[in-house]
């Protein structure tokens, strides 16, 4: 772990404009300087100070940012939140079952090099008229970690979301400590390609459905936050008027709403974006704010019978009582 | 040990600090009461958060340094409950800020942050970081600090080592140690094996039959395919593995089995998630899986302490019909013979029960149900283990030992865990009276 502290990024949400200039992450291979651009538009994610400290601490010490919380809390768009906020190009490795470290770092296509080498002088060309087969350089491609090696390498740091990292073998985590840790990586099928980077560190964020625990010794070189649904009703009135839903009064009432039916033991409690989807539906539908008591559309927000049927109950015995 | 390390260079480089006695720096004293609770904490992780404490994180409010130590120390919502109450123990002066006059406080790190506040001079902030450095390089072997020519407060660069602004120090942190804890008690749970082990051990249950559809590339057919006709061929494919071994869990719940319910869960919330195995049926009961033997053949039998059911096994016969529960709570009944036709048949099957070890006694009857149940067993699956929760030296003269005669028996703990996959891999195992 370097001992450095790294201060030149500091991420904050304020001042930020509505769109953005920022490096093109899809162009490949990594260019090493002048890098096209293409517009961004501004992500709209409202954090709190807590968690806005953590992401600086995760940057100044140079360590990834290990992100837990219910689904729907807003851990994936934290880090699209702060690369457009930090002006940085995004790379995106959502992790499957069958995702393998490597395939992070680097892929080789073996069987496609096999068929082109197969068709001899008749087989694809490059632009110089060379044969494709030939180089090995034309059958590597860079995963999302490698591209941000390969990028700070150049000098221009970029975010890394490596998203739900528990879908993956148990051994996953730990294959990738060391490319993580040292940030530098060797193609075995092709030693000449190699990247380091000593002096610029990517932004990596890794987000955790806790469905299995990680290993240990990936955690210690984790940053640890926990994303909880807001508490604060001015925070979430915020967070909805972010998301163009500009009705107050339905707002309100929404709000009341959600805040009520996380206090009913629930299974699982509705979280943020459910609430988002589902007020965003109800002022694009045109719906009044009185109507919320008789929860129109709550499938969007509560997505298990036993939990329909409770709440409805709960919420006709509060009608009652108030009559 | 690393903390006298830490004091003994301590001393040597805070001489010229006219101190009287250096009062322990509480962050430590917290450092270290993790250490002893069973968390993965190394020297790095403590430099990790003086790094954190120089870049000027944690120093607004007691609550940020709080937050502070549980980014970096605690990884889950139970070790930040732990952190959050050890860190309430911590003595804390006013936190208000303390300007340059103040009396340097003594500590490793803050020596340093205190001399360049009583000095503000460059000479002395070189001599302060350098002092931190040697304190560094010796813990661990970290590489690359070289970079302190300047030092700016606010805005630095990359590389730059950044120290806390001149101007403020920490308040002195003691060790309440004479105060009672918090109220708040924060179970952990401490069970005998612990997550990794456990799936590690499980996963180790598997049986690969290629079977279903062809996607997998062959790579060897290919190549052999081509040699063989000699011109380029399509790629031969093959099924991938999947896993064949299945498992059948036969739980003892409630009565002596009590004590052990949370880990038993555990155990087998954790085999069924992180095995590899295709199908693993959870199947409860109490004391005995099947009741009801016929205890005529016990007439003839004399002194049972010594031998066991041994000179009437032969005349012991199969019991089937009886009820599991589906649920740990015994009150969804299903037939036997449909848990063993539906999930037994060449399955690996392992009883969960502490089978009489925590009633101190033999049982003759609850011997003579059990051997009649696992008669049973062998009919479906050649593959059967016992594990018991129970420590193996309380296993002598009760009805356990009887029992470990007749099929294999091993403790719960990791390596009695191992021993059992190894028999449902199919190692002989030698029992001393087979069934």
């Amino acid at each position: 772990m370097p001992s450095r502290i790294n201060t030149s990024l500091k991420y904050s949400i304020e001042n930020l404009p509505e769109k953005r200039e920022i490096e093109d992450p899809q162009i490949y291979p990594v260019p090493a300087s002048n890098p096209p651009t293409r517009t961004v538009m501004a992500e709209p994610y409202l954090p709190d100070n807590e968690l806005i400290d953590v992401v600086n601490l995760a940057i100044a010490l140079g360590r990834p940012l290990l992100l837990q919380g219910d689904p729907g809390s807003g851990k994936t768009r934290l880090a699209y939140a702060v690369a457009f906020a930090l002006g940085l190009p995004l790379e995106e490795a959502y992790i499957k079952s069958t995702s393998q470290a490597q395939d992070l770092l680097y892929t080789y296509d073996a069987v496609k090099r096999l068929y082109d080498a197969q068709l001899g002088d008749l087989g694809p060309r490059d632009k110089h008229g060379a044969r494709l087969a030939s180089e090995i350089d034309n059958y590597i491609r860079f995963g999302p970690l490698g591209k941000a090696i390969a990028r700070a390498q150049f000098g221009r740091p970029s975010v890394v979301l490596i998203d739900e990292i528990d879908k993956a073998d148990l051994d996953f985590p730990n294959d990738l400590l060391y490319e993580l840790d040292r940030l530098r990586f060797k193609v075995h099928e092709a030693p000449h390609i190699a990247h380091a980077t000593e002096s610029v560190r990517p932004v990596v964020f890794i987000t955790h459905n806790e469905e299995k625990p990680l290993p240990p010794a990936f955690l210690r070189r984790c940053v640890f936050h926990r994303v909880e649904f807001p508490k604060d009703k001015m925070i979430i009135d915020r967070i909805l008027a972010l998301h163009d839903i500009e009705d107050t009064p339905l707002r309100d009432k929404a709000i009341d709403v959600i805040q009520r039916l996380r206090t009913i033991d629930l299974s699982k409690k509705p979280g943020l974006s459910e609430l988002i989807d589902w007020v965003g539906y109800l002022q694009a539908v045109g719906l009044a704010p009185e109507e919320l008591e008789s929860l129109p559309y709550i499938q969007a927000v509560i997505k298990q019978t036993n939990d329909q049927r409770r709440v409805v109950k709960e919420f006709s015995r509060v009608t009652l009582t108030q009559t | 040990m690393d903390s006298c390390h830490f004091a003994t260079r301590n001393k040597g480089a805070d001489s010229e600090v006219s101190s009287p006695i250096q009062p322990e720096f509480g962050l430590w004293t917290l450092f270290r009461q993790l250490q002893r609770h069973q968390f993965p904490l190394g020297v790095d992780d403590y430099l990790a958060l003086r790094t954190a404490l120089r870049a000027g994180f944690g120093w607004s409010s007691r609550a940020e340094l709080c937050t502070l130590c549980c980014s970096l120390w605690a990884k889950s919502l139970a070790e930040q409950a732990v952190v959050r109450a050890l860190f309430d123990t911590l003595q804390l002066e006013d936190w208000a800020l303390i300007t340059q006059q103040s009396t340097p406080v003594h500590d490793e790190s803050l020596g340093s942050a205190a001399e360049m506040a009583t000095d503000g001079e460059s000479a002395d902030i070189t001599d302060g970081v350098v002092n931190e450095n040697t304190i560094v390089a010796s813990a661990t072997e970290l590489e690359g600090h070289d970079d302190v020519s300047s030092v700016e407060s606010g805005v630095g660069q990359i590389g730059e080592l950044m120290v806390a602004p001149l101007n403020r120090v920490l308040p002195p942190l003691t060790w309440r140690s004479d105060q009672a804890l918090p109220s708040v008690h924060v179970f952990l749970s401490q069970f005998p094996t612990n997550y990794r082990i456990v799936s590690q051990t499980w996963r180790r249950l598997w049986w690969p039959v290629r079977e279903g559809p062809k996607t997998e590339l062959d790579i060897q057919g290919t190549i052999e395919s081509r040699i063989r006709t000699g011109v380029a061929t399509p790629p031969v494919l093959r099924s991938s593995r999947r896993n064949r071994a299945r498992l059948l869990l036969l739980v003892d719940r409630q009565g002596s089995m009590a004590p052990f319910h949370a880990f038993v869960a555990e155990v087998r919330d954790t085999i069924s998630k992180t095995s590899r195995l295709g199908n693993v049926a959870v199947a409860y009961f109490h004391d005995v899986p099947l009741d009801g033997a016929d205890s005529s053949v016990l007439q003839d039998l004399t002194d049972h302490a010594a031998t066991g059911l041994d000179p009437v096994l032969s005349q012991v016969s199969p019991l089937s019909d009886g009820v599991l529960f589906a649920d740990p709570e015994l009150l969804s009944p299903l037939t036997a013979i449909d848990v063993l036709e539906g999930h037994g048949i060449d399955a690996g099957i392992v009883v969960i029960s502490d089978a009489g070890a925590a009633r101190r006694h033999r049982d003759l009857l609850r011997l003579l149900d059990t051997v009649a149940f696992l008669m049973t067993l062998k009919s479906y699956s050649n593959r059967v283990v016992w594990l018991n929760p129970m420590p193996i030296k309380y296993w002598l003269k009760t009805t356990a030992a009887q029992i470990g005669r007749h099929v294999p028996m091993f403790p719960m703990d990791a390596d009695g865990m191992h021993y059992a996959v190894n028999v449902l891999r199919g190692q002989p195992f030698i029992v001393e009276r087979p069934i």
